[in-house]
C-alpha cells in the first residue's frame, strides 16, 4: 500500500511537471500579449515598452523563461500578478478556501443524492426507479449556468431563503451563502452518479451470488447491504471520484455566476487579462488536485475490492 | 412420509412468442435419507426443476403443481416462512463455485452468513462451527482458508467450501446442481467423495442433478430420467442398466463410451435435443424414436408406476424384452 501510494505521488510528479510545460506554452500560443495588456491600449513609446519587456523578462528565450519559472514554482514562489502585483501564492491562498468549501459541499451532496437515489432506484424499482431516471436526465441535461440562474431567481431572489452572492464568513454562514451554488455544481454529476449507480446495483441484484445468498435464507436487507450495494461501490467509486475531481473545473462557471471569490472566478479573470502567473499557477493547482483525487480512488477501490492489487506483485 | 414431493409440477416463462413451458409435469418424492438423480441432456429441466423447490425460477415464471417439502407446501410460504424454510430445511449446491461466493468477501464471512445471519446462530458459535466444517470437508490449512477471499481458492477448495456451508444447517434436503462439472477430473471425484460422506454421515436426502449417467448410478439410490420438461422414467441404478424401459434411456446407456469395448464410431442418439415448449400431443421422443409407432404421437402419455420403478411410453409392456436386450442402433438397422 505504502509503496503503491509513493510511485503513485511520483507518477503525479511527473504529470505535473508534464502538464506544467503544456499550461506554460499555451498561454504564448494565445492571441494577445502581456505587455499589450500592461500598457492598457495607450499608446507609448518603443522604449518604455522595452523596458517593461525586459523588466518581464519577456524577451528571454520561452526555455529559459520556463525554466525560471518552474525553478520559482518549487521553491514555492509562483510569481508576482501583472495586474494586481500581488504574490500569486498569497493571491492563490486567499481564494482558495471558497473553492475548498464550494466544492467539498457540492461534492458531498453527490455522495448523498447521487448515490443514495440511485441505490433506492436500483433496490426498489418501480415508480421510485422511473422517478430517479426522469429526475436525473433533467439534472444531466441542464447547463450548470442556467441551473445557476434559475436557483438564484427562485430561492434567493423570489423566495428570498438563500443570500444572491458572496462566500460568507463562519461555519453556518458559509453553508447558508454556497448552497445555492453548490447545488448548481453537483447537480449534473449527481445526475451522472444517481444513474451509474442505479445501473450498478440492478446488475449486482441479478448476480449468482446474490441469488445463492438468499437461497440460504439471508435475510434482504442482509444481502442488500453486503452483497448488492457493497459490490455496486466499485463502479460507483470511480464515477464519484472522476466527478469530483471535474468539480474543480467546473467551479469556475459556478463562481462566476454567483460572484464568489474563488480559484475559478481568479481564473477567468487572469485568463481575460493575459495574467499569466496566476493562469499558470491556477491551473497547476487544477492539475495537481485532479491527480490527487484519482490517487484516493484508486486506494479506496483497493479497501472495497480485496482483487486490486496495490504496487504489484508483492502487496 | 417423503422428504420432498412433487406433484404435477408446471413451469413456463415469458417469452415475446407467447410463454414457453419448460417443465410440464414433473412427478418425483424423495425419500428420507435417499439420493435421487436427475438426469438429461441439457434444457431438460433438471436444473429448473431443482429451482422450483427452492422457488428461485427466473422472475415472472408461472409455477404450477405441489412442492411438498415434509408435508408442507413450499410454493405457497409468504416470504418469512420461505425464508426459514431455505435457512433450515434446504441447501443448494450450484455447478460454478466461484459465482456462488461474493467475491469481495472472506470465505469466514460466507460461511458465518448461512449460520449467523440466515439462521440466527451467535457469531462465536457459528465461527467455531464453520471451522469445524471446513477441516471435514479435507480443507487442510483451516485458518487460511477462512481468511482467503474466492479468488485466491482453486476451484476444488471453494466447492468445499460450498459443501461445507450447504450441510451446516444440516438441512433435510440438499440440492446438488452438477456440483463437478466446473472442476477438473480429478478434483471431481474427491469432491463427490466429499459429498457423499457428508450427506450419509448426516442422513440428508439429496435430488442429484447431473448429465453423468454414470456418476449418478455411483452416488443415487434412484435415477429419474428427464426428457423435454418432464420425467420418462425412474428407476434404481441396477435395473436402469440392466433393463431400461424408456428407449431414450436405452439410448442414453448406448451412447456411453464403454470402459471395455473399443467402438470405432459412439453411437449417437439421432435426431436433435426436443425443448419442452416445442412438444405436441403424445410422446416427447417419438421423433427420434427408433421404436416409435404412429400411435405415439395420440394423447398424453402417462408415467405408469410398478413399485419403485416409473416409465413413460404407450409400448412400454411391448418393447419390455427387447429394450434390455437389444440396442438401439440395432433396432435401427
Amino acid at each position: 500500500m505504502q509503496r503503491f501510494v509513493i510511485r503513485r505521488l511520483g507518477a503525479l510528479a511527473v504529470t505535473l511537471l508534464f502538464s506544467s510545460f503544456v499550461i506554460y506554452g499555451a498561454m504564448y500560443l494565445a492571441p494577445g500579449t502581456p505587455e499589450s495588456f500592461l500598457v492598457q491600449g495607450r499608446t507609448v513609446s518603443p522604449e518604455v515598452l522595452a523596458s517593461i519587456r525586459a523588466q518581464y523578462g519577456l524577451d528571454d528565450p520561452f526555455l529559459l523563461r520556463y525554466w525560471h519559472w518552474l525553478t520559482g514554482v518549487l521553491t514555492g514562489d509562483l510569481g508576482e500578478s501583472l495586474t494586481t502585483r500581488q504574490d500569486v501564492a498569497s493571491l492563490l491562498a486567499s481564494r482558495i478556501p471558497t473553492t475548498v468549501w464550494l466544492t467539498a459541499y457540492a461534492a458531498l451532496l453527490i455522495v448523498v443524492f447521487g448515490v443514495v437515489a440511485g441505490v433506492v432506484a436500483g433496490l426498489r424499482g418501480g415508480l421510485l426507479d422511473t422517478a430517479v431516471l426522469l429526475g436525473s436526465s433533467v439534472g444531466f441535461a441542464v447547463p450548470t449556468f442556467f441551473a445557476a440562474l434559475l436557483l438564484m431567481s427562485v430561492f434567493s431572489v423570489t423566495l428570498g431563503w438563500f443570500p444572491v452572492f458572496g462566500a460568507g464568513s463562519g461555519f453556518s454562514d458559509r453553508i447558508l451563502h454556497l448552497t445555492l451554488p453548490a447545488v448548481a455544481l453537483a447537480l449534473p454529476a449527481a445526475a451522472v452518479v444517481a444513474r451509474i449507480t442505479r445501473t450498478a446495483v440492478v446488475e449486482e441484484r441479478d448476480t449468482e451470488h446474490v441469488s445463492v445468498a438468499l437461497a440460504r435464507g439471508v435475510p434482504w436487507r442482509t444481502v442488500a447491504r453486503r452483497h448488492i450495494v457493497r459490490n455496486a461501490m466499485l463502479p460507483v467509486t470511480t464515477i464519484v471520484g472522476v466527478n469530483i475531481a471535474a468539480l474543480v473545473a467546473g467551479a469556475t462557471v459556478v463562481e462566476h455566476a454567483f460572484t464568489l471569490d474563488g480559484v475559478g472566478a481568479l481564473l477567468i479573470n487572469a485568463v481575460q487579462q493575459k495574467d499569466f502567473a496566476v493562469v499558470q499557477a491556477v491551473a497547476l493547482v487544477l492539475v495537481a488536485v485532479f491527480g490527487v483525487v484519482n490517487l484516493v480512488i484508486d486506494v479506496l477501490y483497493a479497501v472495497i475490492d480485496p482483487r486490486v492489487q496495490l504496487g504489484g506483485e508483492s502487496a | 412420509m417423503s422428504v420432498l414431493e412433487l406433484d404435477d409440477v408446471r413451469l413456463a416463462v415469458p417469452h415475446p412468442s407467447g410463454d414457453r413451458t419448460l417443465l410440464r409435469g414433473v412427478s418425483l418424492s424423495v425419500a428420507p435419507g435417499e439420493a435421487l438423480g436427475l438426469v438429461g441432456e441439457s434444457g431438460s429441466g433438471k436444473s429448473m426443476t431443482l429451482r422450483t423447490v427452492l422457488r428461485t425460477e427466473p422472475r415472472g415464471a408461472h409455477v404450477a403443481g405441489r412442492v411438498l417439502l415434509d408435508g408442507r407446501d413450499v410454493r405457497g410460504l409468504g416470504p418469512a416462512e420461505l425464508r426459514r424454510v431455505r435457512a433450515e430445511s434446504l441447501a443448494m449446491i450450484s455447478q460454478d463455485p466461484r459465482a456462488a461466493l461474493n467475491p469481495l468477501l472472506r470465505v469466514s464471512r460466507f460461511l458465518v452468513e448461512g449460520l449467523c445471519d440466515a439462521r440466527g446462530d451467535d457469531e462465536r458459535t457459528a465461527t467455531r462451527r464453520a471451522r469445524d466444517l471446513l477441516a471435514q470437508v479435507g480443507i487442510a490449512d483451516v485458518d487460511r482458508c477462512m481468511n482467503s477471499y474466492p479468488h485466491q481458492l482453486s476451484g476444488g477448495m471453494l466447492q468445499r467450501v460450498v459443501i461445507a456451508a450447504a450441510v451446516a444447517g444440516s438441512p433435510r434436503l440438499l440440492l446438488a446442481d452438477e456440483p463437478t462439472t466446473a472442476l477438473d477430473v480429478t478434483t471431481q471425484s474427491e469432491v463427490m467423495a466429499i459429498l457423499d460422506e457428508q450427506r450419509r454421515e448426516r442422513g440428508m436426502s439429496m435430488i442429484f442433478v447431473t448429465h453423468d449417467l454414470e456418476l449418478a448410478s455411483a452416488v443415487c439410490d434412484r435415477i429419474a430420467v428427464m426428457y423435454a420438461g418432464e420425467i420418462v422414467e425412474i428407476s434404481t441404478p441396477e435395473r436402469l442398466h440392466a433393463a431400461p424401459r424408456h428407449p431414450y434411456t436405452r439410448l442414453l446407456l448406448d451412447s456411453r463410451p464403454s470402459l471395455t469395448a473399443r467402438a470405432p464410431v459412439l453411437p449417437v442418439i439421432p435426431g436433435r435435443p426436443v425443448a419442452a415448449y416445442e412438444v405436441g400431443g403424445g410422446c416427447a421422443f417419438a421423433g427420434r424414436c427408433p421404436w416409435s409407432e404412429p400411435g405415439c404421437t395420440d394423447g398424453e402419455i402417462p408415467l405408469v408406476r410398478d413399485g419403485d420403478r416409473a416409465v413413460r411410453c404407450a409400448r412400454e409392456e411391448e418393447l419390455a424384452g427387447e429394450l434390455a436386450h437389444a440396442t438401439g442402433t440395432e433396432a435401427t438397422a
